[in-house]
């Protein structure tokens, strides 16, 4: 019900490129919600697209996917609007505290896929810092402006990943080195 | 993302009080909404001296933005207070709107709504199971260290995860999507699903049934922590069902009222250490909501195999025992699979998916049994069906005193332990309780200051 171009059933395998926009309906927090909006009108390749409230649903949906693209809010720290992407595993999400009341988070969430064997075989991040994520606040302007330079950054990931998937399928004695590259290829891109 | 900052209520080097405190045991809060919660304990020569849990609540913010907006949003926008149980305000306000309008809705959107709060049941109980308590039994920091320490463990959350998506295909069916769900609505469901489709439901169920036995049998086989105490126990009881939706408010020390009645015997109160309001009993303090209260009060209603299953556990209840709570969460699981079974195969489409109603002024209130304990909504409206004035008072508030008492009791037991396995034991406590510090609160930080 959440999914364009394919039916969004839990539990259905797919080839097709997920995208996870984690968030809530508070502030800047919504960004990751907001950018899979966007993202399910204007991907020029299929993809299975979720909202998410957190880590537990995040974990609940990799296991479905080859390859995920996974956008949210990132933590305020001085400079709103700040966009960072990063390929899993990156020592960025790694800091995420491991205790908890009340959910998992992000790092907790991958890290527990990669236990459980169910970690697609390429996961990137893509954060906005936020600037304000209580009830009631409406999306910071810093933020608003970067939700365009957002989908830019994720559809070009999405495409560069599908181009590589595609180069090693059809060149399986490459496969390994198309995989690697695939890891390789994704650096922390900073900017905003 | 953790902030280091201590809370504005903790003690620092150099406060008078600070001079003689032996030791303060401090769980700061982070996260999205940054410095909202946290825990600070502070010991005074070997004794608990004061014991502060803070919540950020966000039903605060939303009572007030509940003003002057029409009855129809209500259901949509406190839904929006928690991402994990939206389906427990949903039917609060429902209910609370529907008793203001004078609106009765059919038996068979009575039992849809039944089948919803099912699916948030298993969701929220299998969440807090597996992943957030079950490593507190078995020693470790986090579900992660769990999964990795052992096949059988990695197993369980392999097989809870899917569990839990029994649960969600529930509530993405009749809620409309698994999370946030939209279909819901003053008199009903916006759509209400065919035979056809809630056909796709009891293979799911079946198939996790073993699954959540064996978790019961799982969870009653951990160390319990001989901890137990005189509470009192407050929970919905129905005539003939397990309760969610209905019933009179009773307690183990006599209580039993109807759900509107509810400010008569119960009051909120402001704490200086915290934005949330604290609630009591009037005349008597702190009281005990959740699995374990509706359990101890009402197990008799559950299925006879639920029963069952609890006498095997070997476990006597009604039991004063707050880590217990973790084997009644994962009965109540299995019982919601078993009920939610039982509506869908007597499940009849509604004639209409929706009761229509007009507004008019009055007021009404209304308690629903989330995941975590009663949550009580109680609105006014004028009669152009604007909100005038809203009241919404959630578990965890109504269960935060408690908390605190249980840490005053707790705390002098682990002042011998090493100063990380104290915090690590004083956060199982609190985690006994499942709370729910926010809606976008998602962890806690640990910290332990020495003067």
């Amino acid at each position: 019900m959440m999914s364009t171009e394919v039916p969004a059933k839990h539990d259905r395998p797919s080839v097709l490129p997920l995208v996870l926009g984690i968030g809530s309906p508070h502030g800047d927090d919504r960004i990751g919600w907001l950018a899979v909006e966007k993202i399910r009108r204007r991907s020029p390749v299929p993809v299975v697209a979720h909202t998410v409230s957190g880590g537990i649903e995040l974990l609940e949906h990799l296991s479905d996917c080859e390859a995920a693209f996974v956008i949210d809010a990132a933590y305020p720290a001085g400079t709103p609007g700040a966009m960072q992407s990063v390929v899993w595993p990156h020592v960025a999400i790694a800091g995420t505290p491991l205790l908890s009341t009340h959910g998992l988070s992000l790092f907790e969430a991958l890290r527990l896929a990669e236990i459980l064997g169910s970690l697609p075989r390429h996961v990137s991040i893509h954060t906005v810092e936020a600037l304000c994520t209580s009830p009631g606040d409406s999306l910071s302007g810093e933020v608003a402006r970067q939700l365009e330079p957002l989908v830019d950054a994720v559809l070009r990931d999405i495409v560069a990943v599908c181009r590589d998937e595609q180069t090693m399928r059809a060149n399986p004695t490459q496969g390994s080195k198309a995989s690697g590259t695939l890891r390789s290829s994704f650096v922390l891109r900073s900017s905003g | 993302m953790p902030s280091d900052q201590p809370p504005d209520s903790a003690v620092r080097p150099g406060d008078p009080v600070a001079r003689s405190v032996e030791r303060l045991i401090r769980v700061g809060a982070l996260a999205r909404v940054e410095g909202e919660g946290g825990l600070t304990i502070r010991l005074r020569d070997g004794v608990v001296d004061d014991v502060q849990l803070r919540i950020f609540e966000p039903p605060r913010f939303f009572e007030a933005f509940l003003r002057s907006r029409s009855i129809d949003e209500v259901p949509d926008i406190t839904a929006r207070i928690c991402g994990i149980c939206p389906v427990a305000y949903q039917m609060s306000a429902c209910h609370a709107l529907e008793s203001l309008l004078d609106l009765r809705v059919p038996a068979s959107l009575r039992a849809l709504r039944r089948l919803l709060y099912c699916g948030e049941w298993i969701e929220s109980h299998v969440l807090h199971v597996v992943f957030l308590h079950a490593p507190d039994f078995l020693g470790f920091e986090s579900a992660i260290a769990m999964a990795q320490s052992r096949p059988e463990y990695a197993k369980l959350v392999r097989e809870s995860l899917k569990l839990k998506k029994a649960g969600n295909a529930i509530v993405d069916l009749i809620g409309g999507r698994a999370i946030h769900p939209i279909n819901v609505r003053l008199g009903g469901f916006y759509k209400s699903p065919t035979v056809a489709e809630m056909s796709s439901l009891p293979a799911r169920l079946r198939e996790v049934h073993d699954i959540a036995r064996n978790l019961v049998r799982w969870t009653a086989a951990l160390a319990f922590p001989p901890f137990e105490y005189d509470y009192e126990f407050v929970a919905l009881r129905h005539d003939s069902e397990y309760p969610m939706n209905e019933g009179r408010l009773v307690s183990n020390r006599g209580l039993n009222i109807a759900m509107a009645e509810f400010p008569l015997h119960f009051e909120e109160y402001q704490v200086p250490y915290s934005n949330a309001l604290q609630c009591r009993r009037r005349q008597a303090g702190a009281y005990f909501v959740g699995p374990l209260a509706r359990w101890n009060l009402n197990a008799d209603r559950a299925t006879p195999e639920v029963q069952e299953l609890a006498r095997q556990t070997g476990i006597s209840f009604p039991c004063k025992n707050p880590y217990v709570s973790i084997v009644v969460r994962s009965l109540e699981t299995v019982y919601a699979i078993e009920e939610a079974l039982r509506v869908i195969a007597e499940y009849e489409p509604p004639p209409a998916p929706f009761v229509a109603y007009e507004a008019r002024a009055g007021a009404g209130a209304w308690i629903t049994e989330a995941p975590r304990g009663i949550l009580f909504h109680r609105y006014e409206a004028d009669a152009d069906g604007r909100v005038t004035s809203a009241t919404i008072i959630p578990p965890t508030s109504q269960n935060q005193r408690q908390i605190e008492e249980d840490l005053i009791r707790f705390a002098p037991t682990v002042l011998a332990l090493p100063e990380e396995q104290a915090r690590w034991r004083c956060e199982q406590v609190v985690r006994n309780y499942d709370p729910c510090i926010s809606c976008a609160t998602h962890s806690l930080k640990l910290s332990v200051v020495r003067e």
